[in-house]
């Protein structure tokens, strides 16, 4: 069988039943033998067993790792394409500071918890630098708050 | 609105990590819906905000890894144990001095010590190791983190008895000690000490070193005793004469010896 112009795509079943067939192939005589003969057998062709064990040993626990950080590896892909967009992304917000300052003064009123916690973080609302009032409201607006705020004012 | 909490070592079996290079903060960050950016920012070394079920934590870009780090284990630390909408900023400050009071920013600091070097794969790393801040240093590049985060983890760890002190001039900040010793440390340094030199200006002192143990512990046989002392200087903005000390009992005669007094 030439396994690599198999076309996989459209037969997958059939493909894997063939390696299927294969492994069993291969491996039934190798279950019926001893361990040493299989260890002699190795030895024969040139191979050192211990040093074959270790191999099959590191490629194995390659694979349970791989497995068991599957959802490592996609919350790092989310992670960088969320980044990704967040660069690409232009925060519409208003032109002017003040107007700005004013915008961010509209979503505390509106979501006290909001407000409450930028005030404990900065104690005063009016001690926000022109720099945090823009962050913040581009954090808020990535959150989803901003737009929250729009369709609670769209629906009333 | 669900309870958000997971502790590091239930986010480790989820995520399948098992060794200190398997800890991504960003993936383990975003795996929690709370997704890190770095920015330069003015005046705090990082910063969370919250809304729903999400948070963005901002990131100093100019700092270093392993202080960045540290900062996402803190403010992961925020999401996890403070529920609602929340909003912190957090400075150097609170990573070098909030380890005493019970309050969010010490919930984060722990939090995020449990999340940067975990138990399980920091004991047997720090295992017959000197308790000095060579290891200390060592250990951190190893987790790639911060310094009083790992010599707070290597005192905990209890692997030989000792105590990490943080002083600054006039009074103690805060201190650990591993479980198995029983003993306090003065308010304040004495005279004898490494660290009491360093609080009055000395620049530079040969550590660690041997010193009466009398210096340091609030007991009255403490005189007949001697300990091991590492300290050096520790300036951060706010706080420039903060000192950090261990202290080890390479002898642990004293301790059996105070054991038995206690006994008797």
């Amino acid at each position: 069988m030439d396994l690599g112009r198999a076309n996989v795509a459209n037969e997958p079943k059939k493909v894997i039943d063939e390696l299927c067939n294969v492994m069993d192939t291969v491996s039934d005589p190798l279950l019926q033998m001893s361990d040493d003969q299989v260890l002699a057998e190795t030895v024969a062709s040139g191979e050192n067993p211990e040093q074959s064990a270790a191999e099959v040993k590191g490629l194995l626990l390659i694979a349970v790792k791989d497995y068991r950080q599957r959802r490592l590896r996609s919350a790092q892909e989310e992670y960088e394409r969320e980044a990704f967009a967040s660069q690409q992304r232009q925060a519409a917000l208003p032109d002017t500071a003040e107007e700005r300052r004013l915008l961010l003064s509209l979503v505390c009123q509106q979501r006290p918890e909001i407000g409450n916690a930028l005030t404990l973080r900065h104690r005063h609302f009016e001690e926000l630098t022109d720099a945090d009032v823009e962050s913040s409201l581009e954090e808020l607006q990535e959150l989803g708050t901003l737009d929250d705020l729009r369709n609670d004012k769209d629906s009333q | 609105m669900a309870n958000r909490y997971r502790s590091a070592q239930t986010l480790f079996e989820e995520l399948g990590i098992s060794e200190p290079e398997d800890i991504q903060l960003e993936a383990i960050a975003q795996y929690c819906r709370a997704s890190v950016r770095y920015k330069a920012l003015e005046g705090c070394e990082a910063r969370i905000t919250g809304y729903g079920d999400r948070a963005i934590i901002s990131v100093n870009s100019s700092s270093r890894r392993q202080r960045q780090r540290f900062s996402i284990g803190h403010e992961l630390g925020h999401w996890m144990c403070d529920q609602g909408s929340i909003s912190f900023s957090c400075a150097e400050k609170i990573f070098a001095t909030e380890w005493d009071n019970s309050n969010p920013e010490r919930r984060a600091n722990r939090y995020a010590v449990d999340l940067l070097l975990p138990d399980p794969m920091f004991r047997p790393l720090a295992k017959g190791r000197d308790i000095t801040f060579a290891t200390v240093r060592d250990l951190a590049d190893r987790f790639q983190t911060s310094l009083i985060a790992t010599a707070i983890r290597l005192v905990e760890t209890g692997w030989l008895p000792c105590m990490i002190v943080c002083n600054e001039r006039g009074r103690r900040r805060w201190f650990f000690r591993d479980p198995d010793v029983q003993l306090w440390p003065l308010d304040q340094p004495g005279s004898g000490t490494i660290a009491y030199d360093l609080l009055r200006g000395a620049d530079h002192v040969e550590t660690p070193t041997p010193v009466c143990a009398d210096g340091w512990i609030d007991h009255k046989d403490a005189r007949r005793y001697e300990l091991q002392e590492d300290s050096f200087k520790f300036p951060i903005p706010n706080c420039p004469d903060l000192v950090l000390s261990l202290l080890w009992w390479k002898d642990e005669q004293q301790l059996l010896d105070l054991d038995e007094h206690e006994e008797s």
